[in-house]
């Protein structure tokens, strides 16, 4: 179960539950989007006042509020420029909020442990709710509580969620003063990891020990180990599935480097949406080329890129702090790429021929047994509650056709 | 990492923080492709005494999309009789077709929502249509592949 809860994803539960914590869990959430439950990325409003990442909503085919199914057009969607500042504002202390709290809840047992037997030591997350909601202050410790501090705790926070979070000690190590006291200690590499490393407190990668309040400030975003590898990585896929990038983007290149990788600027424009249907495979290519994107690969390939690029190139807009157009093409070709590995390879030829008969068997039924105008029924709430029907024309692996009478009467 | 995942993985991290609501248990979720979850109907009810198995179906678009929901029928679990269930553990009801799903419901919301469905029948009955659905027409595999059409506003 563990292993595929490996990564560590940031979620309200992170604090702990509000009778230790009033309102921290409930914050977080706040400030997370409905859909994606992260926390909002250039939130958007719509007239219900509901709130989500600019990116997530574009997705949503239905005119209606997903939250409230209030009625809502695109039209109607507007950048929150307040909640994201609130956002941004959170993203920077909330390292520092979750490590003054663990703090706290660390002290809180301590002390427990101390005036009473221990307490269990089930999940840190599950556990903190049963202590008592009166709340310590956060004042200097004596010298006295803090040598007791490492030997009681060591062997408890062993066995809780605690040591994920790199705070768990060596053996015979111990914590110096100054470290202790500070509010968010930085902490150590242990002994099994480079020294050049350490495990961020707050998020649980690993850091260069040396970047570690910068990667904190930069609310676990900046410094992470693999990071530079990664981006290198999403370039190669680029570069691997439409073709040299060098050749391919040779008017890219024309245009001047700096530009693409400056911030898009406040004039510009959101993109039109396009009706693909009427458009040739050619202008879309062309459509593709004037955005300087590649132009390879099937029509509905390439409607796919150039819609996605809307949405992510508006969704930009809607940010105050603007991604560069090299940025957005990297974000585009990530997606593409996850994409790509998730495509179903159905050939729908093939299972038509080879279904030729069971579809021939079943219209003939159906054309035999079907009567000549369904019955309109006396009232709706006698009727069947449900009835399926079948996907026409679909010629995709074990779709049924349903061509028998019961289900398909039809409300008057 | 996907967005689906990254989802799935917040509401796991929720419900084992927070424990799942009364008369629903997580039984199975190693992956982000299937969960297995249980429910029963509390208190006086049709079903008093009867554990369902709710089988849960990720593809990469949820939460946009909706997740592949059907009651699990095997040797040990049962589809609950419910003019709504048939006799293959599929299921009719608007909030697991693309017109009624929305990207904020979760596993849990859908579990709350399909045990009021059970707590609230008048009757122990299969759809009419029943035998229509799932020997005559070869119901598919994958309930999301059947268009299901909802007269009953009741429940």
């Amino acid at each position: 179960m563990s292993n595929f809860l490996d990564e560590d994803v940031p979620s309200p539960e992170d604090f702990p539950p509000p009778s230790n914590a009033p309102g921290l869990r409930e914050l977080d959430e706040a400030l997370r989007c409905n859909i994606c439950k992260e926390l909002y990325s250039a939130p958007v409003t719509i007239p219900c006042g509901h709130c989500f990442c600019s990116l997530e909503l574009p997705r949503l085919a239905k005119q209606e509020c997903p939250v409230c199914r209030a009625p809502a057009n695109e039209s109607q969607i507007r950048k929150n420029a307040k909640l994201e500042d609130a956002v941004r504002a959170w993203n920077l202390a909330r390292p520092l909020v979750l490590n003054l709290v663990k703090e706290e809840e660390r002290r809180r047992k301590r002390k427990e442990a101390r005036q009473s037997t221990p307490p269990p030591v089930d999940g840190y997350r599950n556990r903190v709710g049963q202590a008592s909601p009166k709340k310590r202050k956060l004042s200097p410790q004596t010298d006295g509580e803090e040598s007791d501090v490492v030997e009681v705790t060591a062997s408890q926070l062993a066995k809780s969620n605690l040591a994920g979070f790199g705070i768990i000690e060596d053996k015979g190590k111990r914590r110096t003063r100054s470290e202790g006291r500070s509010s968010s200690p930085p902490p150590r590499p242990s002994s099994s990891k480079s020294p050049q490393e350490a495990t961020c407190p707050s998020c649980g990668k690993m850091v260069p020990f040396s970047t570690i309040n910068d990667h904190l400030d930069s609310g676990c975003k900046l410094y992470l180990k693999s990071d530079a590898k990664q981006k290198q990585k999403q370039k190669d896929g680029w570069g691997n599935i439409f073709g040299n990038p060098e050749t391919g983007s040779s008017k890219a290149k024309g245009k001047g480097r700096s530009r693409e990788d400056l911030p898009i600027e406040d004039t510009a424009e959101p993109l039109p949406k396009v009706s693909y249907g009427t458009l040739k495979p050619k202008r879309l290519k062309e459509m593709l080329q004037e955005l300087d994107l590649p132009s390879t690969g099937e029509r509905d390939v390439l409607q796919a890129r150039h819609q996605r690029w809307i949405i992510i190139f508006n969704a930009n807009l809607d940010a105050s702090e603007r991604k560069s157009t090299n940025q957005l093409k990297q974000d585009l070709a990530a997606w593409e790429k996850a994409k790509q590995s998730k495509k179903p390879t159905v050939d729908e030829k093939k299972y038509e021929r080879e279904n030729h008969q069971v579809y021939a068997d079943l219209i003939a039924r159906a054309k035999a047994s079907a009567p000549p105008k369904a019955q309109p029924r006396s009232s709706p709430n006698e009727g069947p509650l449900s009835s399926p029907i079948s996907v026409d024309g679909d010629s995709s692996s074990d779709t049924a056709t349903l061509d028998e009478k019961p289900g398909m009467e039809v409300d008057p | 990492m996907a967005v689906s995942t990254r989802r799935l993985q917040k509401e796991l991290t929720e419900i084992k923080t927070n424990g799942t609501p009364v008369g629903i248990k997580l039984l199975q979720a190693d992956n982000f492709e299937s969960w297995f979850l249980s429910i029963e109907v509390l208190g006086d009810t049709l079903y008093q005494g009867e554990v369902f198995a709710l089988k849960f179906r990720f593809d990469s678009q949820y939460p946009i999309s909706a997740p592949a929901v059907q009651f699990v029928v095997d040797d040990y679990y049962k589809a609950p009789v419910h003019p709504h269930v048939y006799s293959n553990g599929h299921i009719c009801a608007s909030i697991l077709g693309s017109e009624g799903w929305s990207p904020v419901l979760s596993v849990i919301s859908v579990c709350i929502t399909l045990q009021s469905m059970l707590a609230f029948a008048k009757e122990r009955k299969r759809p009419p249509d029943n035998d229509g659905y799932v020997i005559r027409a070869r119901a598919p595999e994958n309930p999301k592949k059947t268009r299901f059409v909802y007269h009953d506003d009741e429940v």
